[in-house]
């Protein structure tokens, strides 16, 4: 533990000290001197004050902000840039460079909309919707407030047939085109919804396996399918396709980029594997 | 693209030239996905990206003036804050942008990166190829420096700067 430390020492690490940069003995005796000084208390708080004013100021200041037409140009030149993308170890690719290489990938709009005119899309529910949305934030964006957890704990806190999904799919299995890869397996809450979460890669496309408790009531409102319709429709969601099916009191949803073969093939070799594992719960 | 965007406001930022930072974005963001298999899972991926954008920018710079992209300000404005001012308060935006873009571009940048960006000094220090002490030291000169400006700033528009 170090020593109780004077104003002047408070002050030098101050800055250091705002940036969470000190040591945890430097910070703790920072900490003791400011329980004691109100005038290096008042300092550091508007320190504090000042750094978070200016990290406001600047990303709310309008002349710097990018032209919607630029971003939009980018994500399309990004998207062609990067159609051959070269395979990576499996797991470093998730955990962050899926992330990452996703985001850079994918257009500038995220919000998800419902396209105008589209039959399916207009009576997709709010459940759909938020599977999408999951696939999205986690596969795509890796931005969820929640951190995911292994399949086998969100098993046995919240729902034993996550742990279905440790093992269906496999790591790796054939679709129509090709091979289907498993770069991640877990449990996300998006929207304070739960999912199993089984993330794909498949054609240089990312595909989610998104399966949740059926709220009572909310298959009834989803669209077209119930068990594991092999021709249930897809629906587009913003920048999305959803095939949604249930089984067992679960809902199930492949999602994945709009405007690709990808998420028919994915679900069309996974469902029956998938509905059984969840028929057999 | 949230990165873009965010990335975009730093480049503005540096350069104040919205081509010239409309094209480092885009040859940043093409660098980052041809290389994304070196990015380190777990690690920061913004400040990943910043350092790209850094090693863009110093590239280009090499390549018109053959000088280095950071003349280093140390030696020449070291011990030039004698008197720094108390943290000032009740600016606005405006005021703390205005005096940040008053003080030399180097400590701008350390400012930049640690307060609005939110990088480590360890980041930082990758990101702009120096020393984590310079890191450490500049970021001290430049918060004094613009503690200084706000302060003048204040001074000269007749609001009063906050108690010591």
């Amino acid at each position: 533990m170090e020593p109780d430390i004077q104003c002047r020492d408070a002050r030098e690490r101050a800055d250091s000290f705002v940036a969470g940069e000190l040591s945890a003995e430097s910070s703790h005796a920072v900490m003791r001197h400011l329980e004691s000084c109100p005038t290096c208390r008042a300092d550091i708080d508007a320190r504090r004050a000042l750094r978070e004013q200016l990290r406001g100021a600047f990303l709310a200041d309008r002349t710097l902000a990018a032209r919607a037409e630029w971003a939009a140009d980018l994500a399309g030149r990004l998207q062609s840039s990067a159609a051959p993308s070269q395979p990576a170890a499996v797991s470093r690719w998730w955990s962050g460079g899926l992330a990452l290489a996703a985001t850079l990938l994918l257009a500038a709009s995220v919000a998800l909309y419902f396209g105008a005119g589209s039959r399916g899309a207009a009576a997709l529910s709010d459940l759909a919707r938020m599977a999408a949305g999951d696939h999205r934030n986690c596969a795509i964006k890796f931005a969820l407030a929640e951190r995911p957890i292994p399949l086998a704990d969100a098993a046995a806190r919240y729902d034993a047939i996550y742990r279905a999904f440790e093992r269906t799919p496999a790591d790796s299995f054939t679709a129509r085109g090709g091979t289907v890869e498993v770069v991640d397996r877990h449990s996300c809450v998006y929207n304070g919804r739960r999912f199993a979460h089984v993330v794909m890669r498949y054609q240089g496309q990312v595909v989610s396996l998104l399966v949740t408790t059926e709220p009572a009531g909310w298959l009834s409102r989803l669209p077209g399918s119930s068990g594991g319709d092999m021709n249930a429709p897809l629906a587009s969601v913003g920048d999305d396709v959803v095939r949604t099916g249930r089984a067992g009191g679960h809902a199930v949803f492949f999602v994945g980029d709009a405007g690709s073969q990808a998420v028919r093939d994915v679900a069309d070799a996974l469902s029956p594997a998938v509905y059984a594992a969840l028929a057999g719960a | 693209m949230p990165h873009a965007d965010r990335l975009f406001r730093l480049a503005m930022w540096l350069v104040r030239d919205r081509t010239e930072a409309e094209d480092l974005v885009q040859e940043t963001m093409v660098q980052a996905l041809a290389s994304f298999h070196r990015f380190t899972p777990g690690t920061n991926c913004r400040a990943w990206l910043v350092t790209i954008l850094q090693h863009v920018r110093s590239n280009r710079w090499r390549k018109k003036s053959r000088e280095p992209v950071v003349e280093d300000p140390d030696d020449r404005i070291a011990d030039a804050v004698p008197f720094v001012a108390p943290v000032p308060t009740g600016l606005t935006d405006e005021d703390v942008l205005a005096a940040l873009a008053r003080i030399p571009k180097p400590f701008q940048e350390v400012i930049v990166l640690s307060d609005v960006e939110e990088l480590t000094y360890k980041e930082i220090a990758t990101a702009l190829d120096i020393p984590m002490g310079t890191v450490m030291s500049r970021l001290h000169r430049g918060r004094g420096l613009l503690r200084n400006e706000l302060a003048t700033y204040l001074a000269t528009s007749g609001r009063r700067s906050g108690e010591e």
